[in-house]
């Protein structure tokens, strides 16, 4: 071998050991960085969002009080208690793009065991009548339109007095459960998605109502048979089954009108408006008093708390084999 | 003028003979011929049932898969248990989708006689439409994993509608198999 031939290998040594070093990890990753990209999920991959945080009894706690009414008029208080980082799970949560599918917010499975104590406070047997059932649901109903009403786009409508991470551009951040209920307080579709978690989990079937304003609940009216209805009640069809409205913010008001003690007690001038809430809840189908044009002129859009599709034609069919195949000569 | 009878005319017997084996021939030729082409077009017919069978067994075992995931749900299912729903349903439309096209093409490239010809059509019409069908089921299942149910709703009619095309072009298929 001459020194001509030696220098050729080695010149041919050098150059495939720079592009071994140098040129392949930039090829490959494109800079040294990171991993790079992570590849684009295929339709076979399920979509997977974090599990919830385990409970664990030293978590730090939030603690968010609760004094309301119930329907026999007596006042109780509550204490609603999650883990922190629970609540930061689902604050952390992107949001559902789409409203149709705002139903997933009210069967989320963390916050189950807090709903459940929840509905456990709210609701009793005090009554001890075939009733129970309606007073109980009327129970879940007057509690969550008892929540004070918050707008989206307030900061005031949060725990932290700021807007959450997720809040979108288009002004809506419907709330998971237990964000309503550490916040205490939330507009229409936080409240209807709170009233429907608690009502599906009693075993009640429940749709949400979505007006171009307004959110509301829809109630199929089975499994209890009291009705006591005033007023013509509003429902809707949908699926082969009926859902009456049934409305979640702000229970009809009544402004209390004291006459303070006066030598002249008829004279309105002594009249004073007291300052606190005072009313009774909307009753299931009760939209007379909702004022609120959509409500009474739209058909709303009926989101199912569950939904999965269903082709109506699905069966393929055997077809016979074509004559002609015998020889005839 | 001498008008006369022409004579006799004779025909040389090895011409006669000559005649003879050339219409022998021709008609050989013409049996062999008929023959063939009937064969081919029996061949021919049976190459197109074997492809319509071949695609037929391959998707009628999709009705149990498919009924199977359809009666899977309880009434109250958690969204784990429509996720997983809806994945199996993706999963079902990838596999038709695939499925009526590879026997489409195998159904399309028999060159089937004249006579069966509007029997094939309207099979590979039913094909397309089954295959469309899967499809807007695929999309149905990518609209709901987008959380657009709106948009899954529409798919899925979208394939009820391919589906009610298919039940039709089956109905040509048999009406035509029957000789109507």
């Amino acid at each position: 071998m001459e020194r001509q031939d030696l220098i050729s290998i080695g010149a041919a040594i050098v150059i495939v050991f720079v592009l071994a070093i140098i040129m392949k990890p930039t090829l490959i990753w494109g800079s040294d960085d990171g991993p790079g990209p992570l590849p684009p999920l295929s339709p076979w991959q399920t979509r997977t969002a974090p599990t919830p945080p385990a409970l664990s009894e030293n978590a730090e706690m939030i603690e968010t009080g609760y004094r309301w009414t119930g329907i026999d008029g007596g006042v109780h208080t509550w204490t609603f208690s999650v883990p922190e980082n629970l609540f930061a799970y689902y604050r952390d949560m992107p949001r559902i793009p789409y409203a149709s599918a705002w139903g997933r917010y009210a069967l989320s499975d963390g916050d189950r065991p807090y709903l459940e104590a929840l509905i456990e406070a709210v609701t009793s047997d005090r009554f001890n009548t075939p009733d129970d059932d309606y007073y109980r649901v009327m129970d879940i109903i007057f509690f969550v339109q008892q929540l004070n009403y918050a707008y989206d786009d307030s900061p005031a409508s949060y725990y932290e007095g700021a807007l959450p991470p997720h809040y979108g551009s288009n002004g809506e951040y419907p709330k998971y459960p237990v964000e309503t209920l550490v916040d205490g307080k939330g507009d229409c579709e936080d409240t209807s998605i709170l009233a429907a978690a608690m009502l599906d989990r009693m075993g009640y079937d429940v749709v949400l109502l979505r007006f171009s304003d307004h959110m509301a609940l829809g109630m199929e009216m089975t499994k209890f048979a009291p009705f006591y209805a005033d007023y013509p009640p509003k429902y809707y069809d949908y699926d082969g089954k009926r859902y009456y409205y049934v409305e979640t913010t702000n229970y009809i008001e009544i402004l209390r009108i004291i006459e303070f003690e006066s030598d002249n007690s008829s004279s309105s001038s002594n009249s004073t408006v007291v300052p606190e809430r005072w009313g009774r809840p909307w009753s299931i189908g009760d939209t007379l008093d909702v004022n609120i044009t959509s409500v009474q002129k739209e058909k709303p859009e009926i989101i199912p708390l569950r939904y999965v599709v269903r082709p109506q034609y699905h069966t393929i069919y055997p077809v016979p084999t074509l004559a002609g195949t015998s020889l005839e000569v | 003028m001498n008008l006369s009878l022409p004579k006799k005319f004779k025909i040389p017997r090895k011409v006669l003979v000559g005649i003879g084996i050339v219409v022998l021939v021709a008609l050989l030729i013409f049996a062999g011929w008929s023959l063939y082409k009937e064969m081919d077009r029996a061949a021919r017919i049976t190459s197109l049932n074997d492809a319509i069978a071949g695609s037929q067994a391959v998707l009628l075992p999709l009705n149990t898969d498919i009924s199977g995931l359809l009666n899977s749900l309880s009434d109250r299912p958690s969204p784990a248990a429509c996720d997983a729903y809806m994945l199996r349903l993706r999963a079902l439309a990838d596999q038709g989708v695939v499925l009526t096209a590879v026997h489409r093409s195998e159904v399309a490239g028999v060159d089937a006689p004249l006579s069966v010809a509007a029997a094939q059509g309207a099979y590979l019409e039913a094909l397309d439409r089954l295959n469309e069908a899967f499809a807007s089921w695929g999309a149905a299942a990518d609209a709901y994993f987008r959380y657009d149910y709106d948009g899954a709703q529409a798919s899925i009619d979208e394939a009820d509608r391919q589906w009610q095309a298919y039940l039709q072009a089956v109905a040509d298929y048999r009406r035509l198999a029957a000789g109507g």
